[in-house]
């Protein structure tokens, strides 16, 4: 055929010579699937934003073992259940052992999606084999109410990580002084401590509880440890997006990197 | 038991089906090969020692001048339609899982021709004249010590389940309702149809079904999985499969128009195979598995066959094509040559191919592998608490439903995990009047424990009948500790539940706590004591 071929790149003045063509756009989900690395940051679960600042990570980290005790004050169930929250609300399963008292509305209310929790509240002796299957099949474990051997709690910790799996554990302010355990923060990854509160909208017979602030430090025994210091209203008043709202942040490098 | 009782069943189960469709008799040596591999051997064959999966050449070693027939499944299932058209001569409820093995419940039957027993030896005739009609039957009429349940290329039993029923096939007898256990006992474990579950309990030391069934349920379940769990079911008799007549799924089926119509099977297996991915994404999204297929096909002519088909794991579209594939061989060309008799001399096309689920089943993790393959994350999950289940027992392992109420404790419900969530009216959503709101306590003990509200005189506060309290709480003192002061509180709330009836009247009245330590606790007062319903911490 005598029709005249136009030669690629000619017929538009306006477009690049052969040596620059452009480059077709890949799609930013193709460019996803054929990323060789699994970066570490992909390797997070959702965490609600007030305690992105406390793990010094936007998620919780696939593989690490965080600690919740108390010194001295009331929160640690709450805190823990928050950390649960926003990663259950999006289809992780979460696994608890050993809290035969937990407060499941406030669960509910605390974000946490209970369709994705599921609850072994006895395990009696086998707290730790319990622990170690769990590991096995939930992306996130909240373990607490019960002593371990430290043997036990290194054993556990690197369970948590081969199966890129995150430990919760749980330890102090339970109602009752039966059940206070040892805190349990050896081999933690993080260790958030609950130091102070406030119960707010309570008054002389009037009111209700409305919202409960917690004091927490986390302590990082990571490359660099450091301890950040942050308080959280739990649960956030109503109006306001987010599940936890950070009040005042405060990051202070300082005695646990000396010592 | 969440097993409904096994149906009575009626299974014809050929030995060595793929030998006697080739037109051989027991007695002559032939051996089935496919891929290189013995799949079937005559009796002959067998006594000389060939036995499948053999290599052929092993199996030409062992047996002299051994006939050697290549597998024709196609034949396979030609030869078997008849039997399954004598079947359904009995009972519409014919499920086949392979040529050489068909089921039927008995139950409508039986009470027809008077017993089991009796339906047996009619069925048994039935089947005995056709093989004689197509050339099957020995030369030597049957001996007269032989059961009349066996012939020379059929076996017939009934049982509780289609399981036992094979099983009582082989032996050619009827086994007694709920004498499955004790009849299955002495069998050897390799019968339990899963090759690879079978060795490991014989490295363990289990060598009769007898002995798998003696294990316990739940050791069981945390050693094999569902699926272990479930063979262990059939081994004790519990087979709740079954053939009955039962609400059809709705609209589960599918089926596709073929246009112009497949002369050919190969054209219809090809496009069943892609109607039965369609099947299997929508049984998977419904979380359902398919115990009993039922494949019905429409020629051009107007012509209609049905035919079900049992399958023990989850139906894949390659299964699918495969028993499309049987029934098409054996009925189309059945078909054509009956037309040709006729002197019709257009071919008959397959019209219309549709599937539907005649029994299907909630998903349980009954598709897991024993062993080997990957698995999805919920299976994961199912698996590890089946294992933790296996552990503590069942009631270990529990998920939390809300429902409606107004306390913390009685707004949660625990179900074992495994058991279906009900699905009734969402009555956590609907209005609670005297419902505590927003937040609740975090720690809810199992058993309220006493509690002391004390006022600056250090007096017992009560709260009387309109809800005034009887003083200003000052003090709190919560399972036998020292009172600490009380910094806020606020109530009482008075809560009257189910006044309307005076058995289970239940009148308390809340009160929340701070004390100077920042311990915040929910207190109520039940019949003039206080208790600690809940703690926030």
């Amino acid at each position: 055929m005598a029709l005249p071929v136009p030669e690629a790149g000619e017929s538009n003045p306006g477009s690049p010579g052969p040596g620059q063509r452009a480059r077709p756009a890949v799609p930013g989900l193709i460019a996803q699937r054929v990323r060789p690395l699994v970066l570490a940051r992909d390797e997070l679960l959702p965490v609600a934003p007030g305690f992105a600042e406390l793990l010094g990570t936007p998620g919780l980290r696939r593989g690490s073992t965080l600690a919740v005790t108390a010194e001295g004050a009331r929160g640690t169930t709450a805190v823990a259940l928050a950390l649960l929250a926003a990663a259950s609300s999006v289809g992780v399963w979460c696994g608890v052992v050993g809290l035969e008292d937990l407060g499941l509305v406030a669960a509910d209310e605390l974000g946490v999606a209970l369709d994705h929790l599921v609850l072994v509240p006895r395990p009696a002796r086998r707290f730790s084999t319990v622990v170690a299957a769990l590991l096995d099949g939930c992306d996130i474990v909240l373990a607490g109410g019960s002593e371990l051997a430290p043997a036990d709690r290194r054993r556990l910790s690197v369970r948590a990580r081969e199966r890129r799996a995150v430990l919760i554990t749980l330890a102090g302010s339970q109602a009752t002084a039966a059940l206070v355990g040892r805190p349990w923060s050896g081999g933690a990854d993080v260790r958030l401590s609950v130091v102070g509160g406030e119960f707010a909208g309570l008054g002389s017979g009037s009111g209700r509880i409305r919202s409960h602030r917690v004091d927490l430090i986390a302590t990082r025994h990571a490359a660099s440890p450091r301890e950040v210091q942050a308080s959280l209203w739990l649960p956030p008043s109503p109006g306001d997006a987010p599940s936890v709202l950070p009040v005042a942040t405060r990051a202070a490098v300082g005695s646990a990197g000396a010592r | 038991m969440r097993d409904p009782t096994p149906a009575r069943t009626l299974v014809l189960w050929c030995p060595d089906w793929p030998v006697s469709a080739a037109g051989h008799r027991p007695e002559e040596a032939v051996a089935v090969v496919a891929n290189g591999k013995v799949v079937a051997a005559s009796v002959a064959a067998r006594r000389a020692g060939v036995h499948p999966p053999q290599r052929r050449r092993q199996a030409e070693s062992c047996c002299a001048g051994l006939a050697i027939v290549p597998r024709d499944p196609g034949a396979e299932a030609r030869a078997f339609e008849p039997v399954v058209v004598a079947l359904e001569g009995f009972g519409a409820l014919v499920a086949v899982r392979r040529p050489g093995w068909a089921a039927l419940a008995t139950r409508g039957p039986a009470r027809y021709f008077g017993g089991e027993e009796s339906f047996a030896v009619e069925v048994a005739g039935a089947v005995e004249a056709l093989g004689e009609r197509l050339g099957l039957a020995g030369a030597s009429p049957p001996a007269v010590e032989r059961a009349t349940l066996a012939g020379d290329w059929w076996r017939i039993g009934i049982a509780d389940g289609p399981f036992t029923a094979t099983m009582a096939a082989q032996r050619g007898c009827i086994v007694p309702r709920d004498e499955a256990r004790a009849f299955l006992a002495p069998f050897d474990i390799e019968r339990i149809g899963s090759g690879e579950l079978a060795d490991l309990l014989r490295r363990l030391g289990v060598t009769t079904l007898g002995g798998f069934a003696a294990l316990d349920e739940t050791d069981v379940l945390a050693r094999f999985g569902p699926d272990g769990a479930r063979l262990h079911r059939l081994v004790r008799g519990l087979d709740g499969r079954s053939l009955a007549v039962r609400p059809r799924p709705r609209d589960l089926a599918v089926e596709t128009l073929l246009e112009p119509p497949a002369t050919d099977v190969d054209t219809a297996a090809f496009l069943a195979k892609s109607l039965a991915e369609k099947l299997c994404v929508r049984l998977a999204g419904e979380a359902l598995a398919c115990s009993l297929l039922e494949i019905e096909v429409e020629t051009s002519t107007g012509d209609r066959l049905a035919r079900r088909w049992v399958h023990d794991g989850a139906w894949t579209p390659v299964l699918v094509a495969e028993r499309l594939r049987w029934q098409l061989e054996a009925w189309l060309t059945g078909a054509g040559r009956r037309d040709a008799s006729d002197g019709t001399t257009e071919r008959i096309g397959i019209a219309r191919v549709r599937l539907s689920p005649a029994e299907v089943v909630p998903d349980t993790g009954r598709q897991l592998e024993l062993w080997g393959r990957p698995r999805t994350d919920d299976d994961r999950v199912a698996r590890v608490f089946a294992r933790v289940q296996g552990l503590l027992g069942p009631e270990a392992v529990v998920r939390p439903l809300l429902v409606g109420g107004r306390g913390p404790a009685e707004r949660v419900r625990l179900f074992p995990f495994g058991d279906p969530l009900p699905t009734g009216p969402a009555d956590a959503a609907q209005p609670w009047p005297g419902q505590l709101p927003c937040p609740n306590p975090t720690v809810v003990p199992q058993e309220p424990y006493p509690a002391e509200v004390l006022d600056s005189d250090g007096r017992h506060v009560g709260v009387d009948g309109r809800g005034t309290p009887s003083g200003v709480p000052a003090r709190v003192a919560v399972g036998g500790q020292p009172a600490s002061d009380v910094v806020a509180w606020a109530g009482p709330w008075p809560v009257d539940e189910q006044w309307w009836d005076t058995a289970v009247r239940r009148r308390r009245a809340r009160l929340q706590v701070v004390t100077v330590g920042g311990e915040a606790y929910l207190l109520a007062l039940d019949r003039g004591r206080w208790v600690v319903e809940g703690s926030y911490d």
